[in-house]
């Protein structure tokens, strides 16, 4: 039978009266605190017993400080003194038990209780909520501005919508925390004026279920990445991800463990642990990234290919089955072709890229290439349609003189079978190029070629590509 | 809204600073608060622990003794201060109580 066991514990900082209702529980059958953190406790086996448990903050611990302080032994006297018994501790909090039947508590005045509470929250809690927030921010505003720059290319990237809605409820949970405290504090203050202790509650079941919305955020996150570069190297990343995540804290862990036992002053323990974990997180950076650059990982996953030289230079020819090729639209056969097809998609929108080219040691030229965005949301359908008609447009560009931009000019839309169609105009040789962006009801083409199309040929064109899923 | 610090006392804050009239170890304030209220107000050790360290620095006792780590205080001049406030505000609690209902029993 084992004396000791792991358990993970998870509780509202500033609303420890579940926590204490629980450990007088794991008292009564048996199980003792003996060494506590953020998150994982271990519990030694007793006598099981009736006991009073308390947690309680001390502002004057430290995580860093090689053993009790003065202060803190001190306290623990004080504390004795009215026979309450240290259990365990971690930073500043502290879980003390009593045997006595009708102890006396260790906070009796309601104001310095709350104030205790809120110095406590002042240090860690509150500063690590506003970090959340200003992190949650960070990612939002370096989404939007990838978004702004690449409104059809982000959203398609359903890592970037899940990444969104994951920092959304960061910011959100955060600023909610925040706000529930503030609330919380200031009515207990007021309480406290009057002689009463207001204990703040616990949204366990709001938590709880943030919790699952997180982990289904992730695993949707978890999906995409296996969809884009295939099981293992998406296996990769999630392993290189958890690591990155993990391993900086463990070793700063250990380094101020190792240090508290070798007696290092409280500020030399701070300042090594927080080197430790700077250092610890940019090697990993610069590991995945070297793991990235060496594995090929990122590049997306099963496209056929080829390498062939010609002239002395290499070249890779792929062969992707396409849903619309140049042979498709010219009825003669094509040999030498280097085909490649990539399909993005995310819960918005879907893009389906095709590319049918010669290959370099043929002397054949028709080329075709095109993209079909799928516009899932039809609220966003107005947005893309602007995104993709300033893709080849040179209108906005400031750099390239008026007499020289290439620009899109509307034209009939019926050859196409479209709401609407332009094509890809020249202004300096006022030639009408053969790139057009053709607009259907939840689709919009693109498409380049090295031939002007009949009218059947478009037809063909609008046939297939409509039919892309 | 919170009280500024000090400026009113709870009943413990009063009881704690009434002790330290004499000089008296931190921890056996606890007692002396319990014996001379007859039980009726109670100090736990947090609340005094915490409570000391806030009236010293405040500058309301100071340390007189240190023994390892047990350490004895005494009121200051400004510990009187806030006791005598204090004092009066309950008794023109007390004034303001005869006033309005004393005079009514006595009817």
């Amino acid at each position: 039978m084992k004396d000791t066991k792991k358990q993970i514990e998870t509780y509202t900082p500033y609303a420890l009266g579940r926590l204490e209702a629980h450990l007088e529980d794991m008292a009564a059958r048996g199980w003792m605190p003996e060494k506590i953190s953020g998150m994982f406790w271990t519990y030694r086996r007793i006598e099981p017993k009736k006991v009073h448990v308390t947690a309680i903050y001390f502002e004057k611990a430290s995580l860093y400080a090689p053993g009790p302080t003065e202060s803190q032994m001190t306290f623990r006297e004080f504390c004795e003194h009215t026979g309450w018994k240290q259990a365990a501790s971690y930073d500043k909090l502290h879980i003390l038990y009593n045997e006595q039947e009708d102890p006396l508590p260790i906070e009796t005045d309601p104001v310095t209780k709350v104030e205790t509470i809120d110095r406590a929250m002042g240090k860690r809690y509150l500063p690590g909520l506003a970090f959340l927030v200003l992190v949650a921010l960070l990612g939002i505003a370096q989404l939007c501005a990838a978004v702004w720059i690449d409104f059809v290319g982000e959203l398609v990237r359903s890592s970037s919508v899940w990444s969104c809605l994951l920092w959304l409820d960061i910011l959100v949970s955060a600023l909610a925390e925040l706000c529930v405290y503030v609330s919380w504090r200031r009515r207990a203050r007021q309480a406290a004026e009057q002689g009463i202790f207001l204990p703040a509650k616990e949204h366990t079941l709001l938590s709880a279920a943030n919790s699952c919305l997180i982990v289904l955020i992730l695993a949707a996150e978890a999906g995409s990445l296996i969809s884009i570069y295939g099981n293992a190297a998406a296996m990769g990343i999630g392993v290189f991800i958890a690591v990155a995540a993990a391993l900086p804290i463990l070793a700063a862990g250990r380094i101020r463990e190792y240090l508290r036992r070798k007696a290092a002053g409280a500020k030399v323990n701070a300042a090594v642990t927080a080197a430790v974990f700077a250092v610890v997180y940019a090697a990993l950076l610069a590991a995945i990234g070297m793991f990235i650059m060496r594995s090929g990982v990122g590049q997306t996953k099963g496209h056929v290919s080829e390498n062939y030289e010609h002239d002395g230079i290499s070249f890779t020819a792929y062969g992707d089955a396409l849903p619309l090729t140049a042979a498709d639209l010219t009825g003669r056969e094509m040999p030498g072709r280097s085909t490649w097809w990539k399909v993005e998609t995310s819960p918005l929108l879907a893009r389906y890229t095709g590319q049918d080219k010669p290959r370099m040691d043929t002397t054949e030229e028709t080329l075709l290439e095109y993209t079909v965005v799928e516009v899932k949301v039809p609220a966003l359908y107005d947005r893309c349609r602007r995104a993709l008609l300033g893709h080849w447009d040179e209108t906005a560009d400031k750099r390239i003189p008026e007499e020289y931009k290439k620009v899109y000019r509307e034209q009939d839309p019926a050859p196409w079978q479209a709401k609407e169609a332009y094509v890809l105009y020249d202004r300096q040789t006022g030639e009408e190029l053969s790139q057009y962006l053709i607009c259907f009801a939840d689709r919009i083409v693109e498409v380049d070629m090295s031939w002007e199309p009949s009218e059947e040929q478009m037809k063909i064109i609008t046939e297939k590509l409509l039919a892309v899923q | 809204m919170a009280r500024e610090k000090f400026k009113t006392l709870t009943e413990q804050m009063f009881y704690i600073l009434l002790c330290l009239k004499e000089e008296c170890y931190g921890m056996d304030i606890m007692d002396k608060v319990s014996a001379l209220t007859g039980g009726q107000v109670t100090v736990g050790s947090g609340t005094l622990y915490n409570l000391l360290e806030q009236f010293a620095e405040a500058g309301m006792i100071r340390e007189t003794e240190a023994r390892g780590r047990r350490r004895s205080y005494i009121l200051t001049e400004k510990g009187y201060e806030a006791l005598e406030t204090e004092y009066r505000r309950l008794r023109r609690q007390m004034r303001d109580y005869d006033r309005i209902l004393g005079r009514e029993q006595e009817q």
